[in-house]
């Protein structure tokens, strides 16, 4: 009689491919426990900088010790899950989309121009680039949404929260 | 009883009345959008509460999180896209009954349930939580330490992601909450000579950054998927004969809900799951679990609910939160210069008072808006993404610059945005990296403080009771889903022999 099961997902991690090679495994668990033991080295080198404890306040705690025995932790959890994912199925992650980069881009852009340019053009500029970047077509909608919803925001915080936002270009002609 | 008669009193006044309102519709419609959670929607929210005083500003973001909480599941049962992580089993039933053109009827039970279940857990909350404050009155540093780690302990069980990631990313926020000037020695760590941070990275931005904008980019991703909308009916409140099939669920899934909730970390995703499977294994109606059972709707619905209160109990009374949403509502009592504990019962009971008001208030709200408004509400979702995620972001960055008028903590949200998308990539959740910094401070300087008090001798640790019962709940917290599952092949494996 023959065996028509299916192998499970555990066997089909640990059993060899048809080449003879075996699976990459979980490459993302992998690559998380490097650049978490690397993040920990980097840290643990910053705890060295630390400056040198007055020595009225030095029958304390160190500085260093928490973050340092917070690190020891992280590092443990992270060889735990590297034996956790030994032996699994990798699992398929899909590509990261391209839009995801570009609206991240979009973010960064955002926050930089409100820096430089002042928070309402940067608003105004944010509320027509990611509808437009997000396949938004209808225009004057876009734009009447641009405005709208920029000066709202501003007016609320501004006026009402008395929040005082840098001043960009815009901004020093309103005062 | 008296407790919650001075509660209702509170909310003779009509403007506290109007801000639960407001929270009350905010929250079904925040709710109802998919990607939008009370624990965003409370964080974006928390930088317009600081201007306001405690009482209105707690009221607001409490209300906001028992109505979210109920809203999540509109867009479930029509569009089969859960608002909010707890209605993720409300999807499983209730989609298929819209779509076999009971959408009214699944509506009417998970508006019917989630009010039962919440007001049952606000009832909780204000026996519970005054009893558990008188408990911790004696508490020394010791005992809070501990109390902070059981707290950590139990992201390992909470749902999103692994245990073992759920407590990397509690340490990488308790690692995160020591930057800034050491309390006890004034030597500055991680500040790279920024005087901005000298003070630590203030939690609201992290925290704005870490739902809002990287839920922003996971929505980038889906710009493609097209909901299968299922139009909405007139809602119908549960007839004789639903009510007689239910009322066993919906008792059930209260008491789970709020037992849930009381458990430092675990919320309503956690109390619906369990809520949706305890109903299905005592279902006399098993099969029509997962092709749209009513009890299917209650059970989680109540249990989401019910888990609002409880969660509330170790926030209010301890300082540790119950769920993502009582983190950031923590958050904004420390804002507000209030210190969660024993000592807030004493000192604010007003605003205790209205924390009960408003969360029972809300409950009853939003029965009546769930009943006659849920056709409405359920055109939230028609907001076109392309213009929604926008004002999330401009909203997220104003707000965040708002608290302390301060660029870097633009530049934080933004980082932390990015951040959480790759973690969540990943597998992390970000409600543990949430939990970690705002319980941070509270770890780290209660550790401090015992160990001067104990000259430096960790053993002194284990000759206090409570604080050896906390490291014992601590362990069970951490090994406890390990050892239950052994235990539970053990006891399966030596019947199977037996029966043999």
């Amino acid at each position: 009689m023959s065996d028509n099961r299916q192998p499970n997902q555990a066997e089909l991690g640990r059993a060899p491919s048809r080449d003879g090679t075996r699976p990459l495994r979980l490459r993302g668990d992998y690559l998380v426990a490097i650049a978490v033991f690397l993040f920990a080295a980097v840290v643990f080198y910053l705890t060295t900088t630390f400056d040198e404890v007055p020595s009225a306040m030095a029958q304390g705690v160190p500085p260093t010790q928490f973050p340092r025995l917070l690190l020891g932790l992280i590092c443990v959890l992270a060889a735990i899950m590297v034996f956790q994912a030994h032996g699994r199925t990798p699992k398929k992650r899909k590509p990261v989309p391209g839009m995801v980069y570009a609206s991240a881009a979009l973010l960064i852009a955002f926050v930089a121009a409100v820096t430089w340019l002042g928070v309402i053009i940067a608003m105004v500029l944010f509320c027509v680039a990611l509808p437009l970047l997000w396949g938004e077509r209808r225009i004057w909608v876009v734009l009447i949404y641009a405005v709208v919803f920029p000066i709202f925001v501003y007016a609320l915080f501004s006026g009402v929260m008395e929040v005082r936002f840098p001043l960009g270009p815009l901004e020093s002609l309103l005062r | 009883m008296e407790g919650f008669l001075n509660a209702l009193s509170v909310m003779s006044d009509p403007y506290l009345l109007l801000i639960v309102l407001c929270g009350t519709v905010g929250g079904v419609l925040i709710g109802a959008l998919p990607g939008l959670t009370s624990t965003m929607a409370t964080a974006l929210l928390l930088p317009f509460t600081v201007m306001m005083d405690p009482i209105p500003a707690i009221a607001l973001l409490s209300a906001l999180y028992c109505a979210g909480t109920f809203g999540g599941s509109i867009t479930a049962i029509l569009i089969n896209a859960p608002g909010a992580p707890p209605a993720a089993a409300t999807a499983i039933d209730g989609y298929p009954m819209a779509q076999r053109g009971e959408a009214g009827r699944a509506l009417g039970m998970a508006t019917v349930s989630s009010t039962i279940g919440g007001i049952f857990s606000v009832l909780v909350l204000v026996t519970a939580a005054p009893l558990l404050a008188k408990l911790a009155y004696n508490f020394g540093p010791p005992e809070y330490f501990a109390l902070a780690l059981f707290g950590l302990s139990m992201l390992a069980s909470i749902t999103k992601g692994s245990a073992v990631k759920n407590l990397m990313g509690g340490a990488f926020g308790v690692l995160i909450a020591t930057i800034g000037i050491d309390f006890t020695t004034g030597v500055e760590r991680f500040t790279f000579g920024f005087p901005e941070m000298t003070e630590g990275i203030h939690f609201i931005p992290v925290m704005i950054g870490i739902f809002g904008g990287a839920e922003l980019l996971t929505q980038s991703a889906t710009l493609h998927v097209i909901y299968d909308r299922v139009a909405a009916m007139a809602v119908r409140l549960p007839s004789r004969e639903d009510f007689k099939r239910v009322w066993k669920t919906i008792a059930r899934s209260c008491g789970i809900g709020s037992f849930i909730g009381v458990l430092p970390a675990e919320g309503g995703t956690v109390a619906a799951m369990i809520g949706y499977n305890e109903a299905r294994r005592w279902s006399k109606h098993k099969e029509e679990f997962g092709s749209g059972s009513i009890e299917g709707i209650a059970g989680p619905e109540a249990a989401n609910n019910a888990a609002t209160g409880g969660a509330m109990v170790p926030t209010l009374a301890l300082g540790i939160p119950g769920s993502g949403t009582t983190a950031v509502i923590l958050g904004a009592l420390l804002v507000h210069g209030l210190r969660p504990g024993p000592y807030l019962f004493q000192e604010q009971p007003d605003l205790l008072y209205g924390i009960f008001a408003a969360m029972f208030v809300a409950n009853v709200l939003f029965l009546g808006i769930g009943l006659v408004g849920a056709k409405i509400f359920a055109r939230i979702t028609l907001i076109p993404r392309t213009f929604l995620w926008p004002a999330v972001f401009v909203l997220a960055a104003v707000g965040s610059y708002s608290l302390d008028q301060a660029l870097i903590d633009v530049w934080f949200m933004l980082a932390f945005g990015l951040l959480g998308f790759v973690f969540k990539r990943y597998g992390f959740a970000p409600a543990p990296i949430i939990m970690g910094l705002i319980l941070g401070e509270l770890v780290e300087n209660t550790l401090k403080q015992s160990l001067l008090l104990f000259e430096h001798n960790w053993l002194l640790f284990f000759e206090r009771p409570i604080v050896v019962t906390f490291f014992l709940l601590t362990l069970l917290g951490l090994f406890g889903p390990v050892l239950f599952g052994w235990l539970g092949r053990l006891f399966k494996g030596s019947a199977a022999t037996a029966e043999k």
